[in-house]
């Protein structure tokens, strides 16, 4: 079996517009594990035990089940009882729940890492918590993980794929629906593969120039 | 019917005072009554207590037992029929702005520079005008010798410096009490005095009430209005430092300061 450029070229457009999809979907997805996490890892240090306890649960919950377990939870279970949301907005929330649970752990690490000297300073000047939150912790505990973070964003890039499965038409999506009608499967993987990689590298070297950059502090 | 003969509330009134962690009492019903005004400084052996009781004042630390007034209003709890009844964050929060506090490890804010450090709380907890503030900011650095490094960022000054600028931060809140805990001990030595010269002009021009730990004996002396030893979370003495540096009534005082000082101060 050979390789077909011509046909290549002749899908590449289809392909571009599935990328084009994955992409977004990741932006969209980083964007709320980015949030949600931040808000976890608050939640894990709130002063009421139960929130604390709660919100570990669910971290740990998120974490140790599949991926595609949660997404298919969304997809099929939720719409049972009566909350049926657009494919692909399920699709983005469930990379977001999933990401936002490892995203917490490395905000947690950051908060961590902030001496708590810096808390009781703050609280010796009579800052109410959540301005010591926002203008004296997170400011000191943002920079060192923003790389950090963004591998998990190239990793949830990654794991895009599984939004196929309910029917995304993403780049393995579109390349999937396209063998299926030409029964090619070469050449469209193929392809998908590739501009995989090339986004992934990409991304990788703009995570290690951020390094660099919160390094030099 | 003139209010000529209310007596002034004390700055601090504590009342049976306990704190423990797990099963070592720090703190061992502790009274004290602080006349508004007054500087006292607080010796004792490592251990005995004393940060404690200043994280207690700050409310860095919750007490287990007994009551602590400020300026007449109970600070984190009061005594209600037999109990305590905490109080809401909202008081809390009213009554510790009388209360302001110096570290031994500065703690200032590494993202801030110098004057940034002293004009956040103003600004952001008192809504003080950003103009305002930072006049007052730039006043402030300048008491404290420091008025040419108000942007400089903490990593670029020295031990003596921070800490300098710590004291004017905890300044520009306009505590009525200020707490010092051993806020020369991180420094080295040739860096010490200009951290005590500060504190004494402090204790010269103003009348704020100053709580003031340290290991520095003659200073301790030689700053206060009156000097508390402590010892295995009870106050042993409480006198004046006169009397204490002199001649101590008690033993352990005695066998403290002989340990520190050696042949004298
Ligand atoms: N958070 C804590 N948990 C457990 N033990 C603590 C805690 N904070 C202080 N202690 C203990 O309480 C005791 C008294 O501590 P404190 O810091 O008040 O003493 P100190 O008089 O300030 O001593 P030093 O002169 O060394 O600063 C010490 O034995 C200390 O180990
Ligand atoms: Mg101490």
């Amino acid at each position: 079996m050979n390789f077909d450029l011509t046909y290549l070229l002749q899908i590449a457009p289809l392909l571009l517009k599935g990328a084009v999809v994955t992409v977004q979907a990741t932006v969209l997805g980083t964007l709320l594990a980015a949030v949600l996490g931040l808000l976890m890892a608050i939640l894990t240090r709130s002063r009421l035990r139960i929130v604390r306890y709660a919100t570990t649960a669910v971290v740990l919950f998120v974490r140790n089940t599949p991926l595609l377990i949660q997404l298919f939870f969304l997809f099929y279970i939720l719409p049972q009882f009566g909350i049926a949301l657009p494919t692909y907005l399920t699709g983005v929330i469930a990379l977001g729940i999933h990401y936002a649970a490892y995203m917490s752990e490395v905000y947690r690490a950051g908060i961590t890492a902030v001496p708590r000297g810096q808390w009781e300073a703050a609280h010796a000047l009579n800052m109410p918590r959540a301005l010591v939150w926002r203008r004296i912790i997170l400011p000191q505990a943002l920079p060192p993980i923003i790389p950090p973070l963004g591998n998990y964003a190239i990793a949830m890039f990654k794991d895009t794929p599984v939004l196929a499965t309910i029917g995304i038409l993403e780049m393995l999506g579109v390349a999937l629906a396209e063998a299926n009608r030409s029964y090619r499967y070469y050449e469209p993987l193929t392809m998908v593969g590739i501009l995989f990689l090339i986004f992934s590298l990409f991304s990788a070297v703009a995570v290690r120039l951020l390094e660099k950059r919160y390094a030099a502090r | 019917m003139l209010p000529v003969d209310i007596p002034p509330s004390p700055a601090l009134r504590l009342r049976g005072v306990s704190k423990a962690f797990g099963s070592l009492t720090i703190l061992d019903k502790l009274d004290l009554d602080v006349a508004p005004g007054e500087r006292i400084s607080i010796i004792g052996r490592s251990g005995s207590g004393k940060t404690t009781l200043l994280r207690v004042l700050m409310t860095l630390e919750k007490i287990d037992a007994g009551s602590i007034e400020v300026f007449g209003r109970y600070l984190g709890q009061r005594p209600e029929g037999g109990r305590l009844v905490p109080a809401t964050p909202e008081e809390t929060r009213a009554v510790r702005g009388d209360i302001g506090m110096v570290f031994q490890q500065f703690n200032l804010f590494p993202h801030r520079t110098a004057i940034e450090n002293v004009i956040e709380a103003p600004i952001h907890v008192k809504k003080m005008g950003s103009k305002e503030a930072r006049d007052m900011g730039m006043a402030l650095l300048c008491t404290v010798g420091l008025a040419d490094k108000a942007d400089h960022y903490p990593r670029q000054l020295s031990g003596g410096q921070q800490q300098r600028v710590a004291i004017a931060r905890a300044l520009a809140m306009q505590p009525r009490i200020i707490l010092f805990d051993e806020v020369t001990s991180a420094l080295d030595p040739e860096r010490v005095d200009e951290v005590l010269s500060v504190i004494q002009g402090l204790a010269q021009e103003s009348t704020i009430t100053m709580l003031i730990v340290t290991h520095e004996m003659r200073f301790a002396r030689d700053v206060a209005t009156r000097t508390i030893f402590m010892e295995e979370g009870l106050i042993v003495e409480d006198d004046a430092p006169a009397v204490i540096f002199g001649k101590p009534n008690k033993a352990r005082t005695q066998s403290f300061l002989q340990s520190v000082l050696g042949r004298g101060l």
